[in-house]
């Protein structure tokens, strides 16, 4: 059974992407590493239960893909966040990324921004922010 | 096509309904209301989406993909249970009963005393409540719609008609069913530009019950002359309805829980209502419901239950086994047609709620019923879940819709995508 999921998530491949991310974040004066976190600080969740080893890594990737779509509509709203590797073929990745999430009208630029991409479902939103 | 239904020449209805296209099925009409054929040979229909206009606090609201069971989750006070009352008044054509249903089983008819000896029974049903927007002021006419592109529409709209007199066969009319009575009777609700209606219970007079309805304007109560309601409004030329089923959070009566396991009875669906059971008590074979007039309306000691060769009574099965009874039974009653249930998970432990919905999909499709349940609980969640992982070929009958009053549609998931995103611990609800 699952447990409450918390009201902000990001979701990753596996737990080795989660210690690395909590490690960046810690050394960006964002205090992962002692929990327990405010009840502001999203929850990461991943993408395998278990812990990623070999070919596991990518069905955590494809657990995520397979349902960004669904959780950006679920999450109207709310932030949520996605962290997935690209080494192997990162303008492959872009664009499996970009095509799922144009389902749910967000408008994803054609190439990755070194500054990372933030952006917001044109259908899936708060209604004061519809155009 | 445009069915408006007729009403007495004699009588100017203030609550007006119009039904637009209602579903038929067997017809060679353009509409199309999705048929279902049933190995049990039961008709239904399945209503693929919803639209409410000015209905409660929803000015406008769409869902879509509409599924044989349909769960509907969000936040508190985002409109789940309007939903479910939206659906259910198209269900019934937006019936009195069905409307007075509603607002009794949110605690919003009131009963007050007056007169002289403060002995007058007033009954207050807030119509208005229903309609979004209604104004004292009644420059503009309050109407409500609720439709289906593939099954019809019901619109309702509030007149300004002062005051009206009822009359109810006495023989119908026992205090413990009075609600039910009225609301089942031949008139129309009515409501002054207030919007309030109140029901004056004026005592015998022959061999009727005469009922006045009192409105006030402004808070005021004016009270003005009557005019008799001569028949009920006519349905007879609109399309037979699907049945359609509501169980609210709170029990219903002894009365209304005796009628329906009669027709239980008569349909010979007694084994639905032992499966349900059987969810809490394994070892119940039978249910005995007794004839016990004199019963309290909410007493559960004439529903027996047999187990291990003993009767037991229903009342010590715990509030789970009330719960299930009702949803039981109601199922059974609503084949070929609709059942809404408002928290259909209240009552139940959640180790048991797997079990329930394995229950409800299987007797929703054996039966074509279209089922609309309502829930903010994460265990419902979890075991709709659990459900659909353990029997993958139940997915297809299912949807989650999310009531999300940021946007103006909810945000439905098919049964297969609900299983994928709960898994990553995704929030639904």
């Amino acid at each position: 059974m699952a447990t409450a999921p918390a009201p902000f998530q990001i979701f990753v491949e596996g737990k080795n992407d989660q210690h690395a991310l909590v490690h960046l974040l810690t050394r960006n004066q964002i205090r992962y590493d002692h929990p327990p976190w405010p009840a502001n600080y999203p929850k990461f969740q991943s993408g395998l239960a278990e812990a990623d080893a070999g070919d596991a890594v990518s069905e955590g990737a494809e657990a995520i893909l397979r349902v960004m779509d669904k959780v950006v509509k679920t999450h109207a709203g709310r932030v949520v966040g996605f962290v997935l590797d690209a080494d192997d073929d990162p303008p492959a990745r872009w664009w499996s990324i970009r095509d799922r999430l144009a389902t749910v009208k967000v408008d994803m630029p054609h190439v990755p921004s070194p500054d990372g991409f933030i952006g917001q479902s044109q259908k899936f939103k708060p209604a004061s922010e519809s155009g | 096509m445009l069915l408006t239904l007729e009403t007495p020449s004699n009588c100017e209805s203030p609550l007006e309904r119009e039904i637009v296209c209602a579903a038929k099925c067997n017809s060679s009409s353009p509409v199309s209301a999705t048929c279902v054929s049933s190995p049990f040979g039961i008709p239904a229909v399945l209503i693929r989406d919803l639209t409410i206009e000015n209905y409660r606090s929803f000015e406008k609201y769409k869902l879509d993909g509409l599924a044989r069971v349909n769960l509907l989750v969000g936040d508190n006070n985002c409109g789940k249970t309007s939903v479910l009352e939206a659906a259910y008044l198209l269900e019934t054509n937006g019936a009195d009963d069905s409307i007075w249903k509603l607002l009794q089983s949110r605690g919003e008819i009131g009963f007050v005393y007056e007169g002289v000896t403060q002995t007058d029974p007033v009954f207050v049903v807030p119509v208005s409540e229903l309609f979004r927007g209604f104004t004292i002021a009644g420059k503009r006419i309050p109407r409500l719609t609720i439709k289906s592109d593939g099954y019809g529409e019901v619109r309702l709209t509030l007149g300004s008609k002062d005051e009206v007199i009822q009359e109810i066969d006495r023989d119908r009319a026992d205090f413990g069913s009075l609600f039910d009575q009225i609301a089942g009777n031949t008139g129309t609700l009515r409501t002054s530009e207030s919007g309030v209606l109140y029901t004056r219970f004026m005592g015998t007079d022959g061999c009727c019950m005469r009922i006045q309805h009192v409105t006030t304007n402004g808070g005021l109560r004016r009270q003005t002359s009557g005019e008799s309601v001569g028949s009920s409004i006519s349905t007879s030329h609109c399309v037979e309805k699907p049945i359609a089923e509501y169980l609210p959070i709170a029990h219903a009566n002894a009365e209304t829980l005796k009628a329906d396991w009669v027709r239980v009875l008569q349909n010979q669906r007694d084994a639905n209502v032992i499966d349900a059971l059987r969810i809490v008590q394994p070892e119940v074979n039978e249910v005995l419901v007794l004839p016990t007039p004199m019963s309290p309306p909410q007493a559960r000691s004439h529903v027996l239950v047999r187990a291990n060769g003993s009767n037991y009574p229903l009342s010590r099965l715990g509030e789970g086994a009330n719960r299930l009874l009702m949803l039981g039974m109601l199922l059974a009653n609503a084949a070929g047609g609709f059942l809404l249930v408002d928290e259909i998970d209240t009552g139940l432990h959640y180790s048991k709620l797997s079990d329930m919905w394995r229950m409800v999909i299987n007797a929703a499709t054996r039966l074509n019923v279209q089922v609309f349940a309502t829930s903010h609980s994460l265990d419902c969640l979890n075991s709709l879940s659990d459900c659909l992982q353990r029997d993958p070929s139940l997915a297809e009958y299912v949807a989650v819709h999310r009531i999300e009053r940021a946007i103006d549609e909810a945000v439905t998931l098919t049964g297969s995508e609900f299983v994928d995103v709960h898994a990553l611990n995704s929030e639904v609800r």
